[in-house]
């Protein structure tokens, strides 16, 4: 149980991290789908930086910086030349996948492990990892402590500054903000790189945290796109979305646990997460248009 | 009058295809770049490439059978999109297609090609039809986002199909997870001698079809007027509720179509990597794109992309540049695709804006600003 408990902690880190930086772009108004593409270059360059370094500080400069490239290549494409967003993620996503899976042919190897590296350094609390019950909040890194301070940060960034009113100003009512005279393009592009910065950091949380400084293709399976569903079922709410992204790390470590003890239904244990995603996109929506008799099928 | 009306269509046409070249070629550049690096030369790689692909009558039959499964798969995007309905789930429609066909077509022994294949091909259309549903309905009566749904139901399907195919399914004798091979009269036979199977004239059929649909139709007219203009098209008397469901059927339906064929023309069991990667399904995504969603261009989009995979494969053989350029090459049409380079006519810029209008249909809070979109329709 201790065991389910700590990796749901463990692995609410990687999506919550994406949920909350897409919660900018999303508010923007420029759907990010990029983020699982963001993710899984970050999760690359993380384990290879720590399988070449060693250095945990260093994955993380690199894989923020790799994100917040691909963030700028997104925005100059998706606001500055206003390219349809959903084509351009996508094509992130796939050159994300195809890059990585690239260097790992050529590199002669099917998956990257990095064998010397251990986490015992960069683990805090460990000395409460015993404790019962509260053992499982304990020998954390500061990144998985960090993605949770960071629903709070992302709250108070979203409603009680200046840059978060200009977010959601762009994505509400781009005339008005326009007429007020805000640089809508600017405000776009900051939002888009916040959510890149924090896939970079998501990256390093699943390849370095979650896996121990491992990087196999297309790892991060979806994760990105759960992130978006949780800002949806969330409405762009980062406590609200934050739930649903915890909601799916438990049922990941549940399904984790539950493969260890029956083998045979494993595969099917995995999909589980996915269907409980549509169930909670379901019931979410049909809590939302309770009583609604608007027409139309597009606006949400 | 008529004058105007032709030079307008060879003036949007012409746009189109700059539209659709002007990206490939930018890629092929990104792509040289890349198998520079790899310390390959660019130009003898993309030669072999193109010769062996398109200059040899075996490599120019296979290059069309390839593109059999990414018609159907376009076409399946393509009335999606068309409709401005985002189907992101024909890559596991068309898995659970090709798993269907699999399982009937190893499972029945004795009985005439003539019913045998019939037979798998509807099961899996039907199949891919069903799966193609549950977004549908939950779209249509809910409104869910059924973008984000398809996306994970195709989690969903990969890892389902995989947990059959290694356990109820599986071929003991193969020594990878594989169900078991399909019977001989369920396979597609080579027309006369050539790579080509039947498979190929039935994706024809299927573009034919959709064509007829789409030029002809009531449905394809409506399909058309819900994709430019939901609000106006359900206000018209149209059933935009009906119309959502039978486009996602109708694209299901395509996707099964195009994995049952490609599991009795190529690969006669399914495995994991039954639909190689990235996927017989976002291929389909770049192919529809490509060919700017309407169906002529899709079938020629096909037969390029058709080529460029066959070209890369034998790349593969001949020089030392790994299988997986082809995503990179794919991921940077794809980007290089998602701006336009020249505007100068109404029709494009109709469908950009439409496009566009959908992105902020997504997250419009308020009625009433539409303003942007009714600017370009």
């Amino acid at each position: 149980m201790n065991n389910i408990l700590y990796n749901t902690v463990l692995f609410s880190s990687p999506i919550l991290l994406c949920t909350l930086g897409g919660i900018f772009a999303y508010k923007a108004n420029v759907l990010n789908i990029a983020l699982e593409g963001m993710m899984l270059t970050a999760a690359f360059v993380a384990a290879l930086t720590v399988y070449l370094t060693g250095s945990y500080l260093a994955a993380v400069a690199l894989a923020v910086g790799v994100s917040l490239f691909l963030g700028v290549v997104f925005s100059v494409f998706g606001v500055s030349r206003k390219g349809n967003v959903i084509i351009i993620g996508l094509a992130l996503n796939l050159f994300a996948s195809g890059f990585t899976a690239l260097i790992l042919r050529r590199m002669g190897i099917a998956k990257l492990v990095a064998a010397d590296f251990s986490l015992t350094s960069v683990r805090l609390f460990s000395g409460a990892a015993s404790v019962p019950f509260l053992g499982a909040f304990a020998n954390h890194t500061l990144l998985t402590y960090l993605s949770y301070a960071l629903i709070f940060a992302a709250g108070v960034l979203m409603f009680k500054t200046k840059t978060g009113v200009y977010i959601r100003v762009a994505g509400e009512n781009p005339e008005a903000a326009r007429a007020v005279g805000i640089n809508i393009n600017r405000v776009r592009y900051a939002a888009v790189l916040i959510g890149a910065a924090a896939c970079g950091l998501a990256g390093v949380s699943l390849a370095v945290d979650c896996f121990g400084g491992v990087y196999a293709v297309n790892m991060t399976f979806g994760r990105g796109f759960i992130a978006i569903a949780a800002i949806y079922c969330g409405r762009g709410y980062p406590l609200k979305a934050a739930l649903y992204a915890v909601l799916f790390g438990f049922s990941n470590a549940a399904a984790m646990y539950l493969q260890l003890t029956s083998a045979a239904a494993a595969r099917l244990l995995t999909a589980v997460p996915y269907v409980m995603i549509v169930v909670l996109l379901t019931v979410a929506s049909v809590l939302k248009n309770k009583g609604n008799s608007l027409r139309g099928f597009y606006n949400e | 009058m008529l004058k105007e009306k032709t030079v307008k269509n060879i003036k949007s046409g012409v746009a189109a295809f700059c539209n659709a070249l002007i990206p490939v070629l930018l890629a092929f550049v990104g792509g040289a770049l890349i198998i520079a690096a790899a310390r390959e030369n660019p130009f003898s790689v993309y030669a072999t490439m193109l010769g062996r692909a398109l200059f040899t009558p075996d490599g120019f039959m296979r290059v069309l059978h390839v593109a059999a499964p990414l018609i159907l798969t376009g076409l399946a995007i393509g009335v999606t999109f068309k409709a401005n309905v985002f189907n992101m789930g024909v890559e596991g429609q068309m898995l659970l297609g090709g798993f269907v066909a699999g399982i009937i077509g190893a499972s029945m022994r004795g009985v005439p090609a003539a019913v045998h294949i019939p037979l798998c091909l509807t099961a899996a259309v039907f199949s891919g039809a069903l799966f193609a549903l549950v977004p549908a309905l939950l779209k249509a009566y809910f409104k869910v986002n059924e973008m984000v749904v398809t996306l994970m139901l195709n989690y969903a399907a990969v890892e389902i199909l995989a947990f059959l195919a290694e356990g109820v399914f599986r071929d003991p004798s193969a020594g990878y997870v594989s169900t078991d091979m399909i019977a001989g009269s369920a396979a597609f036979g080579r027309l006369f001698g050539t790579n080509l199977t039947a498979f190929f004239l039935i994706a024809l059929a299927a573009f034919a079809v959709m064509a007829v649909v789409f030029k002809k139709s009531r449905l394809g007219y409506e399909i058309t007027a819900i994709g430019k203009n939901p609000e106006f098209a359900e206000a018209a008397g149209m059933n935009v509720r009906k119309k959502i469901i039978a486009v996602m059927l109708l694209s299901g339906a395509l996707a099964g179509l195009a994995g049952a064929g490609w599991m009795l023309g190529e690969k006669y069991r399914y495995t994991l990597d039954f639909s190689g990667s990235p996927g017989l399904g976002w291929d389909g995504m770049l192919v529809s794109l490509l060919g700017s969603h309407s169906v002529f261009g899709i079938l020629i989009a096909a037969v390029f992309y058709g080529a460029l995979k066959v070209g890369v494969s034998q790349a593969a053989l001949f020089t030392k540049i790994p299988n997986e350029i082809i995503f990179v090459i794919q991921a940077l049409i794809i980007l290089f695709l998602s701006v336009s380079y020249l505007s100068k006519n109404v029709k494009f810029r109709e469908g950009a804006g439409r496009i566009f209008g959908k992105i902020k249909g997504i997250f419009k809070r308020k009625k009433g600003e539409r303003t942007d979109e009714q600017h370009t329709l």
